[in-house]
């Protein structure tokens, strides 16, 4: 057998070259959803407190308050321009002997696992990935727990497109 | 096969030898010692007093216990049955929770065959099976007759040659090369170079509340009195200072001790062969050990320097195997592990003997290793370091210390700057057509080879600074852990990944 590995697009080996898929764009937007959620309620509680007129709080609160809801409010801001910027990035592709997944908008990171040395696939999928129809890749290699293969923010039927397609690879069934 | 019929005897369930009860003895007082009476000491300890008026009761409970221990081990070996049909070992046991264990030859991943020093006098052994991803579960034959044990494990290892068509020899014994053997000398090198006082403080952790407490009274009983050789008020400081440092060289003098002692204990006639397509490793001194790994499945092999071994020039050679299914923090401080075949302190020649031996390798000294970028340099600097120091100048200048403290923090600053840059002085990589090789350390220094066809998994890694200066980390997953080589050039990373993925996908090499 002649050993070839092309991309969908472009016929050539290094991993250099390789075109990534994006991931659902519901991920990015559940992700934003769930962020901007997340800081809402957390910062509904000084917000209450100040407000509320049940008990009396201790006059540092209200000296410092300007400043926690400042510092509040910015880390949301740069956590939702964080998912608006990186999760347009984050992307898989899978070649005819190997999945890639690319992530990181700072730290660029380009994780490469040859279907070869695949030894199991799960597809986990939390309550709000089930609700946005949404689900997480995981591949398993011999490597240890500590170095699974994940594609998060693939939809529900891609998933397991690329679940059957690994697994019904020729090389799953040659090694030992 | 000679051999087979001695087994044949074994393929209906049966029981091991009767001592086998001395066995499960020894496991039940070993584990009711370190979960429990360990942490009933404090009690017995401050209850001395009233535990001296009722020796008697002390006397028939310890004698409850002991009847209770030996009825469970006589009932644990009554319940403890095996047999060894066709091409797998089937085990059942357990008194009350029942388990059943099918394990066929061809899961089996490495034999080991251990001599505990109470079946050595009659010439017994246990044998472990340890399987690929069968995390803590115990697959041990407890006593066989130890000829028995070596026909076992050869019938074991065969079955598995077989299976992939390589030719079948018969004889066990006369194919085996010795590849390397410990002197004494080497053992004692080791104790002293490599810390292993833990082997002897760990079997001596039962009696340190006891140690503690007495050691006064035992350094007066040898002529010593501690308290006033140490009393700062009844002598001047350079007198004082001399007794701490007395102290101390007599302690450190105790440990390396202990360590040389620990060493001595588990590689005792130290000897590493080869037989056929495998390596067996024998030692100890109390209780035997033999370790058996199969060549083709040694993913990595590490050369390990402390800063003494490269002061005397020895390192220790680590093989390792897959450790997926085995409890990785168990197995990285377990010498005796099955999954890593150590050649303690040899001399970098014969380490690079036995890697050529292992990998057919060109030899570790005549590499040229390149460096890795001095930003690695600059990175670690702006972090950890700087904002550390930062941290403590601010301290200082808030609680306005006096210059002692700023000196302080200055030497702190310019050693931890140093110890930086002979960080990245170590980090090294070579790579060919076929091997990886990545040197890397602080005081001390490791080397690290592994084929590129073991690789399970690649990853490339580049902040948006490293990418302008042409830069990238990379790591490489082998089914024994991952190894980084951080900042290295662009193109040498890339081409590093893309052949051992191409070496991979295309020559579809097995790694197990």
């Amino acid at each position: 057998m002649t050993f070839s590995n092309q991309s969908i697009e472009i016929n050539h080996l290094s991993i250099t070259d390789i075109v990534f898929t994006p991931l659902s764009i519901s991920y990015r937007k559940l992700n934003l959803w769930l962020t901007f959620v997340t800081h809402t309620i957390i910062l509904s509680v000084p917000v209450f407190l100040k407000f509320q007129h049940f008990f009396d709080m201790p006059e540092g609160f209200h000296q410092y308050f300007f400043w926690v809801i400042a510092v509040l409010l910015s880390i949301a801001v740069i956590e939702l321009s964080y998912h608006w910027f990186a999760d347009q990035i984050k992307g898989y592709a899978l070649r005819e002997q190997d999945i890639h997944y690319r992530s990181g908008l700072f730290f660029r990171k380009h994780v490469c696992q040859p279907l070869l040395r695949v030894q199991h696939i799960e597809i986990k999928r939390g309550p709000f990935e089930r609700k946005a129809g949404l689900a997480t890749l995981q591949v398993f290699s011999a490597g240890g727990s500590m170095q699974t293969f994940n594609i998060p923010g693939l939809e529900h039927k891609t998933a397991i497109r690329l679940r059957s397609f690994i697994l019904g690879h020729e090389d799953l069934t040659i090694d030992e | 096969m000679p051999n087979t019929h001695q087994l044949s005897s074994i393929s209906e369930w049966s029981r091991v030898a009767p001592i086998g009860i001395v066995y499960f003895l020894v496991k039940a007082i070993t584990l009711f010692v370190t979960r429990f009476l360990l942490y009933l000491i404090p009690a017995f300890a401050l209850n001395f007093e009233k535990i001296q008026a009722h020796t008697h009761y002390i006397f028939v409970g310890s004698l409850c216990l002991i009847l209770i221990f030996a009825t469970g081990a006589l009932l644990h070996y009554w319940f403890y049955t095996f047999r060894v049909s066709g091409e797998r070992v089937e085990i059942k046991q357990g008194i009350f929770k029942k388990r059943f264990l099918d394990l066929p030859f061809n899961k089996i991943q490495n034999v080991k065959i251990e001599e505990p020093f109470y079946y050595r006098p009659f010439g017994y052994a246990s044998i472990e099976l340890e399987s690929a991803g069968s995390a803590g579960q115990e697959a041990k034959v407890v006593a066989m007759k130890l000829e028995k044990a070596q026909v076992f494990k050869q019938q074991i290892l065969d079955k598995r040659t077989q299976q992939t068509n390589q030719p079948l020899n018969t004889v066990p014994e006369n194919r085996e090369t010795v590849i390397n053997t410990r002197s004494v000398m080497d053992l004692v090198i080791h104790g002293i170079t490599n810390n292993r006082v833990w082997l002897i403080l760990g079997a001596a952790a039962p009696f340190y509340q006891s140690i503690a407490e007495n050691l006064g009274d035992i350094l007066l009983y040898l002529g010593m009195d501690i308290e006033a050789y140490l009393n700062y008020n009844t002598q001047s400081l350079g007198v004082f200072i001399l007794h701490v440092l007395s102290v101390v060289m007599f302690v450190m003098l105790l440990i390396v001790s202990f360590s040389v002692l620990g060493s001595i204990l588990v590689f005792y006639d130290y000897r590493l062969s080869r037989q056929d397509d495998r390596y067996v490793k024998r030692s100890g001194l109390l209780s035997k050990q033999e370790v058996t790994m199969k060549k083709s499945r040694i993913q990595v092999a590490i050369q390990q320097q402390d800063w003494l071994d490269l002061l005397i020039g020895r390192a220790n050679l680590q093989l390792e195997q897959n450790t997926t299914g085995i409890n990785a923090a168990n197995s990285n401080h377990d010498l005796a592990a099955a999954s890593k075949l150590i050649v303690p302190s040899i001399t970098p020649s014969q380490a690079d003997e036995i890697i050529e031996e292992v990998f057919t390798f060109e030899q570790l000294n005549q590499l040229e290793f390149k460096k890795v970028s001095k930003r690695l340099i600059v990175r670690l600097i702006a972090f950890p370091v700087l904002p550390l120091i930062l941290m403590l100048c601010t301290i200082a200048y808030l609680a306005s210390v006096n210059w002692h403290v700023w000196v302080a923090i200055v030497s702190v600053s310019v050693l931890l700057i140093g110890l930086i840059v002979l960080r990245w002085y170590r980090w090294g990589y070579h790579f060919d057509k076929n091997f990886i090789c990545i040197r890397k350390g602080l005081l001390g220094k490791d080397y690290i080879i592994f084929p590129k066809a073991k690789t399970q998994q690649v990853a490339y890694s580049q902040t948006l600074f490293m990418r302008q200066k042409n830069i990238a980390s990379i790591k490489l997953v082998l089914a024994s852990g991952a190894h980084r080589v951080p900042y290295i050039e662009d193109k040498d990373a890339m081409s590093m990944l893309d052949e051992s993925l191409l070496i991979v996908e295309r020559n579809k090499p097995a790694w197990m």
